[in-house]
């Protein structure tokens, strides 16, 4: 008993040992390709799917609701080209995203350089500065919807008793575009704040003291240093900023829906909506949101060949 | 070309003070080198000349005029910094020219003195790169040929060789020094190396802790250091220092190492006559030990001996190491002597270069 006992406790180590080795006859790329195949799926279910399906759709008559389709090769296209309104919703997407994307950046970057210098409490006015990419867009247009509002909001009142800008309806036709743009730039330009902060740490301190040197003022040591230090980083910023504000629904469906006013500030994602779920042409909206897929690719394009000469910094 | 002088300066951030009160006269067209180890304030007076720091006490002035509230581009200075700091999207043209082009130079006149500076420094042909596209020892150059182009009264250097690997520095290291006897501008140049201080400057000033331990020409801080700090900091391989007691013998006086480990005699001096029996420092530079092999003649009183520990080859000299009581001790010897460690050789001291330091203190006795 005593002299079998050391061989049962010697052969059980061996055969786990070999058990275990099994599994990793697999191919270590196998393996990978294993691994990475979730995150495949997901992909090509949730985006590529769409996409495709998108494509097909535009090229068909399609019921919203029952399942019956018409193919009808480029009619859609067609018909929407010959839409005015389809050009007038491109006209007023240009109009808020080059709008909203200039104000972002204006006040993102000023914001950056303020947060940037050395002043008491400003890890909490970083923290601040952040605040409004955090909250809601539902919550932030309530509020603004409150705060705009001409018979009870609190932003026309102060301007009322300060005497300046009392007549201004911010939610009527005239102003309704303004207001959107206004409302997007307090709620997107933290994106721009982090993105600029976070390179305006690493620039080199000593190159100030070197632009000092050479009798540089603050006006100058901003253009010829922090600008071009700069100039990678908002190259990306900006992209990244006009894609999102350019397909940008929920703020501006928010503020005005379906309703006359929203007329004042129907973009192309806004009138694809419309056209999608409102006239349940559901061909027709493909269309119109295959276009601005292009359209942004073809933009993409052409800001990378026009602005991205070199690779310096 | 200008004399700077500091009187009295100082600068604390917040409650720390960085700099106590420094007095420090630069003639026209000398080259001051700023040395101590880091948070000594030589950098700090270096900001404070360049303006580029505001300054809490005392003053600056540039040819006896007070510059202390003068913007850096008021003072007419050129600096060259740790980083070289050149503008990375600019080119090594428009990076030199871009002083003068805010001064209001003429076109012509700044591609003329551009163009002169590059030659000066061997970069001509590097005019249309970028800085990125340059080594180390490129940059440098180019941020020296930005500090020239501006032919400004002084130029400030802050540890402009530190990044620069050892060949490339001790090669900028005569560059910068035939540069000065060319242009003859007066140099304020900080560094922690000594052998930079050593090497490039007029006159060496020693910080530390914000105070100026001692200023002088190089081989006078180098041969009679005021305190153990210095005479630590200056030197390469550093001095040794070994503990010892103070008596007097038959009319001269003795040094008892350690636990009599060794004794060394010296001739009597009235100034240390009040510290008979108490206990020194003996300051003793690596050259100032020589070794014997066992046999050869040693003078009694005037040599301990010297197991050797470690050995470090250096081709024209040999460092020798060993431990004589409980400090370390390196020795330079003649490399035909093949010492190898487990040796019992004997240092002999040249007492002339004996430095007794009190220990309290760290003052170098008078002898």
């Amino acid at each position: 008993m005593a002299a079998v006992l050391p061989d049962q406790v010697l052969a059980v180590p061996v055969r786990r040992r070999a058990l275990s080795t099994q599994p990793r006859r697999l191919p270590e790329s196998t393996w990978g390709y294993l691994l990475i195949l979730p995150a495949v799926l997901l992909v090509l279910g949730l985006i590529l799917y769409p996409v495709v399906y998108s494509g097909w759709l535009s090229f068909h008559n399609k019921h919203a609701y029952l399942p019956i389709e018409t193919f009808i090769g480029f009619s859609n296209f067609a018909n929407m080209f010959g839409d005015g309104e389809f050009w007038r919703s491109i006209e007023l997407g240009a109009i808020y995203g080059i709008g909203s994307v200039g104000l972002q950046i204006v006040v993102g970057v000023s914001a950056a350089l303020l947060l940037n210098e050395t002043f008491i409490g400003r890890t909490f006015i970083r923290g601040v500065a952040l605040f409004p990419y955090m909250v809601p867009t539902v919550v932030v247009v309530i509020l603004m919807k409150w705060i705009l509002n001409d018979a009870y909001g609190v932003l026309p009142y102060i301007l009322k008793t300060i005497g300046i800008g009392e007549d201004i309806l911010w939610l009527d036709t005239t102003h309704v575009m303004l207001t959107v743009i206004l409302i997007s730039t307090w709620t997107f330009f933290p994106f721009v704040v982090i993105g600029t902060l976070a390179r305006l740490q690493t620039i080199d301190p000593e190159l100030y003291a070197a632009a000092k040197v050479d009798g540089a003022g603050v006006v100058r040591r901003f253009i010829h240093v922090t600008l071009p230090q700069l100039r990678n980083v908002l190259f990306v910023v900006i992209l990244l900023r006009f894609m999102f504000m350019f397909t940008k629904f929920d703020v501006i469906w928010l503020l005005n829906g379906s309703s006359g006013v929203g007329y004042y500030t129907r973009t192309l994602p806004i009138y694809t909506y419309i056209k999608t779920f409102g006239q349940l042409q559901v061909g027709a909206g493909a269309a119109m949101s295959m276009f601005m897929f292009l359209m942004l690719v073809c933009f993409a394009m052409v800001y990378f060949r026009v602005f991205r000469r070199d690779e310096d910094i | 070309m200008s004399s700077i002088e500091l009187r009295n300066l100082s600068k604390s951030f917040g409650d720390v003070p960085a700099v106590r009160g420094i007095d420090l006269a630069i003639t026209d067209g000398e080259f001051i080198v700023l040395v101590g180890p880091s948070g000594c304030g030589k950098t700090t007076t270096l900001r404070m000349i360049a303006g580029l720091e505001s300054v809490s006490g005392g003053a600056i002035a540039f040819d006896g005029e007070e510059v202390n509230r003068l913007p850096p581009k008021g003072r007419d200075i050129a600096m060259v910094f740790q980083s070289y700091a050149l503008y990375p999207h600019m080119t090594v043209f428009a990076n030199m020219a871009f002083g003068l082009r805010l001064s209001g130079v003429d076109r012509a006149q700044i591609g003329e003195r551009v163009r002169a500076a590059a030659e000066l420094l061997n970069i001509s042909e590097l005019l249309r790169r970028r800085p990125r596209e340059l080594s180390g020892g490129q940059r440098q150059r180019v941020a020296m040929g930005r500090a020239i182009v501006r032919q400004p009264r002084a130029f400030l250097f802050d540890e402009p060789l530190s990044n620069l690997d050892a060949n490339l520095r001790a090669q900028m290291r005569v560059e910068i020094k035939r540069l000065h006897s060319q242009l003859r501008t007066t140099v304020v140049y900080v560094t922690h190396d000594q052998v930079e201080a050593m090497t490039l400057a007029d006159r060496i000033v020693v910080m530390r802790d914000g105070v100026i331990v001692q200023s002088g020409p190089p081989e006078e801080v180098y041969r009679q250091p005021v305190d153990r700090f210095v005479a630590g900091f200056i030197g390469a391989p550093k001095m040794n220092f070994l503990p010892a007691r103070l008596a007097a013998e038959n009319g001269a006086l003795s040094l008892r190492i350690g636990e009599g480990e060794a004794e060394i005699r010296l001739p009597a001096s009235d100034a240390l006559a009040g510290r008979l029996g108490e206990d020194v420092e003996i300051g003793l530079r690596p050259e100032h030990l020589s070794m014997r092999t066992p046999g050869e003649d040693t003078e009694p009183g005037r040599s301990f001996p010297f197991p050797v520990e470690v050995v470090e080859p250096l081709g024209a000299e040999t460092l020798v190491f060993t431990t004589v009581a409980g400090a370390e001790v390196v020795a330079r010897c003649d490399p035909e002597l093949h010492p190898r460690p487990g040796d019992r050789l004997t240092a002999v001291v040249d007492t002339a270069h004996l430095h007794l330091i009190d220990p309290e203190s760290g003052r170098v006795l008078e002898r």
